[in-house]
C-alpha cells in the first residue's frame, strides 16, 4: 500500500476511483475535530503520483467521485450546500449535470461513454435512482411496493445497478428501461438476501452485500 | 370446389412466415450467487468489480481493513505502517486498487490518507 499524500495544508485525503490508465481522482481537504465548520475538501486527481487540483473548481467545497477510461471525472461542487452541482469534468472544463424536480442530487459512478447514475429527489422528499444520460435526467422508479431507490453503477452497456427500499431494500438491475429485484434473479431457497449492489462489470457480474441465512455478508453474482 | 381450402391453407402459412413484432425483450439472465466468505474480521461489503472479476470489499469487525478478492483468495490490504484501519474503493482493469489507510480520531471519525 502507497500512501498517495494530499494537498499543501491539508490533512485528510480519500482515492475514490482508478481508471485504466491508472489516473486516480479523489478528493483533498482539512478536518479539525474541534472545529468541524472549517471543513473543505477539494476534487483532486493524483497522475503519475502527482496531486493536483481540478482547475476551475478550486476553492469550492468539491469531491471527485469516478473517472471513466476517457479522463472524464464525475465530481460534486457546493457539496456543502443542502443540494450540491454534480458536475462532469472534462479537458480542464466544468460542465454542470442537470437538476432533478426536487433539486437535490448525488452521484456515484459514470461508464466510459459518460453516462452517470446517482440518485436524487424527484420530489420533495422522494429520492429515487438516477440516469443521466444525452444531457437529461431520468428518473429509474422504485421496485414495486417501495418509495426510495438509490443508483451505485452503471457498466459500459447501460446497465446499472443499486438497491431499492427504505428499512428492507432490495438490490435492483436496471436494464433496457426496467427495475428487477436481484433476489427474483437468483435460485430459490438460495439463503441470501441480496439487499446492496454496489458494482457490476461489463460481463454483468455484480457485487453487493446483504444476509446469508441471516448473517451479514458479500456477495458476487454471474450470469447463468 | 377444393378451392377455398387451399386458398386458407396458403393464407396461414404466409402468416407462420411473417415477421411478427419484436419479442419483448427477455428477462435478464438468471444469475448464480456466491458467497465471497466471512473474513476472519468480521462483516464484509463488496464495493466495486473489474472486467476480470477481481472484487474489492471492505471487512468490518473491531477494526476495518480492505480486502481484495482474486482467484478465488481473499487479501487483506492492510493500512500504512502506524494506522490502524483502511478502506477500499475502487479497482480498475488491471488491477489496481484505490482507497485509504486511516486513524480513528474519536469513535466513529477517520482521517483518512488517499492509498493505492
Amino acid at each position: 500500500m502507497h500512501d498517495l499524500g494530499m494537498l499543501t495544508g491539508d490533512n485528510i485525503s480519500d482515492a475514490a476511483g482508478i481508471n485504466r490508465s491508472g489516473v486516480i481522482i479523489g478528493n483533498s481537504g482539512s478536518f479539525d475535530i474541534n472545529d468541524p465548520k472549517t471543513m473543505r475538501s477539494r476534487a483532486v486527481t493524483w497522475v503519475n503520483g502527482k496531486i493536483q487540483a481540478l482547475e476551475g473548481i478550486a476553492g469550492e467545497m468539491s469531491t471527485a467521485e469516478a473517472i471513466n477510461s476517457a479522463g472524464t471525472i464525475l465530481g460534486m461542487r457546493k457539496i456543502r450546500e443542502p443540494d450540491g452541482f454534480p458536475f462532469l469534468y472534462q479537458a480542464g472544463k466544468t460542465f454542470d449535470l442537470a437538476k432533478p424536480a426536487g433539486g437535490r442530487s448525488y452521484v456515484a459512478a459514470l461508464n466510459d461513454k459518460g453516462q452517470v447514475v446517482g440518485e436524487g429527489d424527484i420530489r420533495k422528499d422522494v429520492s429515487h435512482a438516477l440516469l443521466w444520460s444525452g444531457g437529461k435526467v431520468i428518473d429509474l422508479g422504485a421496485l414495486p411496493g417501495q418509495k426510495q431507490s438509490s443508483a451505485s453503477n452503471i457498466n459500459n452497456l447501460g446497465d446499472i445497478v443499486g438497491h431499492s427500499g427504505s428499512e428492507k431494500q432490495h438490490s435492483f438491475l436496471w436494464r433496457n428501461g426496467h427495475m428487477y429485484d436481484l433476489n427474483q434473479l437468483i435460485p430459490r431457497g438460495s439463503g441470501w438476501v441480496l439487499e446492496m449492489a454496489t458494482s457490476i462489470n461489463d460481463r454483468g457480474q455484480i457485487v453487493g452485500h446483504g444476509t446469508y441465512r441471516g448473517k451479514n455478508g458479500a456477495f458476487l453474482l454471474s450470469p447463468r | 370446389m377444393n378451392a377455398p381450402i387451399v386458398l386458407v391453407a396458403v393464407i396461414s402459412v404466409s402468416v407462420i412466415l411473417m415477421p411478427g413484432p419484436e419479442p419483448p425483450e427477455s428477462p435478464p439472465l438468471r444469475y448464480s450467487v456466491k458467497n465471497l466468505g466471512a473474513t476472519s474480521i468480521g462483516i464484509s461489503f463488496g464495493r466495486d468489480i473489474n472486467s476480470a472479476g477481481q472484487v474489492v470489499g471492505v471487512a468490518w469487525g473491531p477494526s476495518s481493513y480492505g480486502i481484495l478478492y482474486s482467484n478465488g483468495r481473499a487479501m487483506l490490504l492492510r493500512p500504512l505502517a502506524g494506522q490502524d484501519a483502511s478502506g477500499v474503493n475502487a479497482i480498475n482493469d488491471s488491477g489496481m486498487v484505490v482507497g485509504n489507510s486511516n486513524v480513528r480520531i474519536l469513535a466513529g471519525l477517520k482521517r483518512t490518507r488517499a492509498c493505492t
